[in-house]
């Protein structure tokens, strides 16, 4: 008899595995479930001669948003009244936030790739710090590139410090 | 017993700072209950505050159940958000300071947290409400200014424009001004912003912004920054329950056109002129329009007249009573001296244009002595005078005469050539020519001919043909009239078409010479046009193979020398003429005529300069020495100016669609703006002189350690499309009077030179003018991204354009800044 419970229990403790296993595979199909959800986002891109910033709106998932929101910009805008803002092979690296200050960390192809001037700069610069501002956690954008801080982006705007949203270019 | 003792120790340490910390708690923590009044009435009679440091703390409540705002408590990060008047106002508990739109100020004391309880500084109601508030026997007072400012607006309207601020109640007010920053203030005693601080970006050229401030709580001031002083009205009325104060500027006369063709002339201004009055001044001989209350905005205030009538005309500013801001301008017309008898009939009829009534016409009316005379000048052949309805009715009234007049249709420009004019006639008919060098025009008369449409003209993109008109000169005349930049030769040739007869004029630029040059004998040929600048001088020299007879002389509007060389032909290669440098705006070389052969050497000139001749009167080499335009009054004398070109070395800046360079075009242009600045006497000293990377710190750096005057990078643009193009110009988000005034004045005189899309004075941070600490703009040329600026920036023409757009924006603004060249 006492064999018998011994294996009473070892096969208990076997049914018991295989139900944590059977758990441990399907909790993270739940998991992405959960990542697949999206919210709407403003994003801001060029208008008017690349003198102001108009919104599109666009659903993008929230797993990962800081990165999916710099994915979309990087596509570009659907509305023909509406120009790009960064280069298309632009990646977010990381990113980190830290009392309202958000740090954004891009790959050498969001400095190497852009096209330069003033103008082209500012559009740039203010479609990421608008769109990120729309959040109530982000007050201000932090850009580095590779890791490293930047005097500016391509000889124009400076990035020493974080930069605030400017508003006085949007257009509704 | 080691570890014992650490431990008391520790104890005795830990109940030590609990008493300091007990003590401080109690000296910050003086709660007392108050009364709270707002305007006089009890709100609440025990209302518990705190007093830490000497500062009046309140409960957080009370915003929202006294003074009913919308207050949300987020508990997670101490913070507190309140919205009021479209403002998102956040204060921390803990921190010195709030935030209202993105702006921090400063608050005497922390806000505090007790528990549940939150108190904020009661300073807070003053500086965001401008509640005035006092503390005195148990008693809280708080009490608003009486008069509320509920908008301040800016219209334009073809009436004019004006500031517009709307209050509640009769205001008092001052009006102080400032010259640098160039500032006008509105000072509005007993009275309270009710929508908070706001700016108002206007940027006319007159008013750069208005921005709404409350210095104290019961003194609301309204500040105009200004690019130039302004002369205004002010008045105060009252419309519906509210009051006005209406700060008017005086209308501003911009442009002033003299029409020979309609005989008026027409006053441009920015709203309807209708105060003005006209007499005559006897002693000089002319005829006065003054308009009361007016500012003169023309950049060219005087005109000499093709007229019989009238010697030449002048616009002056007059400010008779500068301390109210009065003043007048006046239209001053000089009357030749043969029609001083006839005085008594010489008039202006004034009225304003009926489309536009911001024009106002002046129709001279003529004294018949005068018309006489008039119409039978040749220039006056373009008038209205001799012809119009008269004729037709002349013609029909005889079919016979109309009849045997030949039909000119129409006169065309000859298709993919605009040099050539064409003119359709359904008869053979030849014309007489007639070439006229002082205004460099060509009449064509065409005898026996009418012209239906009567009045005609073709106004052309063809650079040296300006104007073409027809009009019928008389019963019989069709007259042709070619406005040129200056005399070409022409040919005229005949041939039949289907609707009759073609006449065609074909006007021979220079280089386009339909006689074969190469086939002239006797001929001398031209080798080389060169510049050579040095220590300030300007050289000139023109090469030939073989001496030759030549003439210099110097004209102005526009100032320019020409060269005309006789025997000479005009076939050189573009690369043998130098590119236009120093105080050359452009070289021009041409046949001027080819019987005799003379070829025209034109060089434009920046500004008015002397010259002299230093080669012998025949001669194989034209040596020609500009004077320095240095003199002791230059206003750019001893100014030192930094030339920041932008980019460089590594850093290539942008680049256009054809591999164009902005390091490369940057620094053409600076090099070419800083032989300008030089030979105006001014020090120059340039960030970089050659393609080599320099940090924009260090010439930031270099620009503080001179202490120079000002500071101009120059750059030239990038966007991803290429369809975007246009100049702008940057200047601090923070910049005030002078930089502002550089940064406009350099814009304006860019977006005149160059002529393309202006796209304004822009503010942003960008580094190099972040970190200078004199006047510093940052100018953008055009678009390298754009195909055609490319090509632009890509001449030495353009570069040469843009250096003098520059330089004549610098020009400006020293001569307003420190000559005060203010009306």
């Amino acid at each position: 008899m006492k064999g018998q419970r011994k294996y009473l229990f070892i096969l208990i403790g076997f049914l018991l595995a295989l139900g944590l296993i059977y758990l441990s595979l399907t909790l993270p199909v739940e998991e992405s479930k959960v990542a697949e959800e999206t919210k709407v986002v403003k994003l801001y891109f060029s208008y008017d001669q690349a003198q102001s910033l108009k919104v599109e709106e666009r659903e993008i998932g929230t797993k990962d948003l800081y990165q999916n929101i710099i994915e979309e910009l990087s596509k570009g805008p659907t509305q023909e009244e509406l120009g790009a803002t960064i280069p298309a092979e632009t990646e977010l690296l990381a990113w980190d936030l830290n009392g309202g200050e958000l740090s954004l960390d891009f790959n050498a192809k969001f400095q190497t790739d852009h096209p330069g001037g003033s103008a082209g700069e500012i559009m740039t610069i203010y479609s990421i710090v608008n769109t990120m501002a729309q959040f109530e956690e982000v007050e201000r954008v932090f850009f580095l590139v590779e890791g490293e801080k930047v005097e500016t982006l391509v000889g124009h705007i400076t990035l020493e410090e974080a930069v605030l949203p400017n508003y006085d270019l949007v257009v509704e | 017993m080691i570890v014992n003792k650490r431990i008391v120790l520790l104890i005795s340490l830990i109940i030590l700072l609990c008493y300091i910390f007990s003590f401080s708690v109690i000296a910050e923590g003086m709660v007392e209950e108050v009364e709270l009044l707002v305007e006089g009435e009890t709100v609440v009679s025990d209302l518990v505050v705190k007093e830490i440091d000497d500062n009046l703390l309140i409960p957080l409540h009370i915003l929202e159940d006294v003074f009913e705002l919308e207050v949300e408590w987020r508990e997670l990060i101490n913070t507190i958000n309140i919205s009021y008047a479209e403002q998102e106002i956040r204060l921390r508990v803990g921190e010195k300071q709030f935030e209202i739109d993105n702006e921090i100020r400063g608050l005497k004391t922390a806000v505090h947290k007790e528990g549940e309880q939150i108190f904020i500084p009661v300073q807070f109601l003053t500086e965001v409400f401008n509640y005035r508030v006092e503390f005195n026997s148990g008693n809280l007072e708080v009490t608003e200014a009486s008069i509320e400012i509920k908008e301040v607006s800016y219209e334009e309207t073809e009436f004019g424009e004006k500031l517009m601020i709307k209050l509640s109640d009769k205001p008092e007010y001052d009006i102080q001004s400032t010259n640098s920053p160039e500032q006008l203030m509105i000072d509005i005693y007993d009275s309270r912003l009710s929508e908070g601080r706001s700016n108002l970006s206007i940027n006319n050229g007159m008013i750069f912004q208005v921005r709404s401030r409350q210095p104290e709580v019961d003194r609301s001031r309204i500040i105009l920054d200004l690019y130039q002083p302004l002369r205004y009205n002010i008045d105060t009325y009252s419309k519906n329950d509210s009051y006005y104060l209406s700060f008017k500027v005086n209308p501003r006369i911009i442009d002033f056109e003299y029409k020979p063709q309609r005989d008026n002339f027409v006053l441009v201004a920015t709203e309807a002129l209708t105060d003005y009055q006209q007499y005559y001044l006897e002693e000089d001989n002319k005829l006065v329009v003054e308009f009361a209350d007016a500012l003169l905005d023309v950049a060219e205030n005087k005109f000499f007249l093709d007229d019989r009538l009238f010697k030449e005309v002048r616009l002056s500013q007059h400010n008779e009573n500068t301390e109210e801001g009065s003043s007048s301008v006046k239209l001053v017309f000089k009357l030749n001296e043969e029609f001083e008898e006839l005085k008594e009939d010489i008039k202006l009829d004034i009225y304003s244009d009926e489309e536009s009534p911001q024009r106002l016409v002046l129709s001279p009316k003529r004294p018949e002595k005068a018309t006489d005379d008039f119409a039978e000048e040749l220039v006056a052949a373009e008038s209205e005078q001799p012809i119009e309805d008269e004729l037709f009715e002349q013609a029909e009234e005889s079919n016979v005469q109309a009849d045997e007049l030949v039909e000119l249709y129409e006169v065309i420009l000859a298709e993919d050539q605009e040099d050539i004019i064409q003119i359709k006639t359904d008869q053979q008919i030849a014309p007489f020519i007639v070439p006229l060098e002082e205004n460099s025009r060509l009449v064509l008369d065409f005898p026996g001919t009418i012209f239906r449409p009567v009045k005609e003209s073709l106004t052309l993109e063809e650079e040296f043909i300006k104007e073409v008109r027809i009009a019928q000169f008389n019963k019989e005349i069709t007259r042709v009239v070619v406005e040129l930049e200056e005399l070409v030769n022409y040919e005229v040739m005949q041939k039949e078409i289907e609707e009759g007869y073609l006449t065609e004029l074909s006007l021979n630029k220079s280089g386009e010479q339909s006689v074969d040059l190469e086939s002239i004998e006797d001929k001398i040929d031209l080798s080389g046009v060169d510049i050579f600048t040095e220590e300030g001088f300007t050289n000139l020299q023109i090469d030939l193979d073989s001496a030759v007879n030549y003439e210099v002389r110097g004209f102005e509007h526009p100032d320019r020398l020409v060269v005309d060389i006789m025997g000479a032909v005009a076939d050189l290669d573009s690369d043998k003429i130098a590119e236009a440098e120093g105080l050359i705006e452009e070289v021009r070389v041409s046949q001027f005529t080819i019987n005799p052969l003379v070829t025209r050497v034109v060089f434009d000139l920046v500004e008015p300069v002397a010259h002299q001749v230093m080669s012998e009167m025949k001669t194989e080499q034209i040596e020609l020495k500009l004077e320095s335009s240095v003199d002791e009054d230059s206003i750019l004398k001893d100014r030192l100016i930094v030339v920041d070109a932008g980019h460089g070395g590594a850093d290539p800046g942008a680049i256009g669609p054809t591999g164009v360079t902005e390091k490369a075009v940057a620094l053409k242009i600076s090099q070419k703006l800083e032989q300008l600045l030089t030979e105006s006497g001014a020090q120059v000293k340039m960030t970089r002189e050659a393609d080599y990377y320099v940090s924009l710190g260090s010439r930031a750096e270099l620009a503080n350690r001179l202490e120079a005057d000002v500071f101009v990078s120059v750059h030239a643009n990038s966007y991803r499309s290429n369809n975007i193009s246009g100049t702008e110009t940057y200047v601090h988000p923070d910049a005030h009077g002078n930089a502002l005034l550089l940064a406009k004045s350099i814009q304006d005189s860019l977006v005149q030179e160059l002529g393309l899309i202006d796209r304004g004075v822009k503010m942003d941070q960008l580094f190099v003018l972040n970190e200078t600490d004199m006047p510093s703009v940052l100018t953008e040329v055009a678009f390298l991204s754009n195909v055609e600026e490319e090509k632009l920036l890509a001449t030495s023409e353009f570069r040469q354009e843009a250096a003098i757009g520059i330089y004549n924006g610098l020009l400006n603004y020293f001569n307003q800044v420190f000559e005060g060249g203010r009306n």
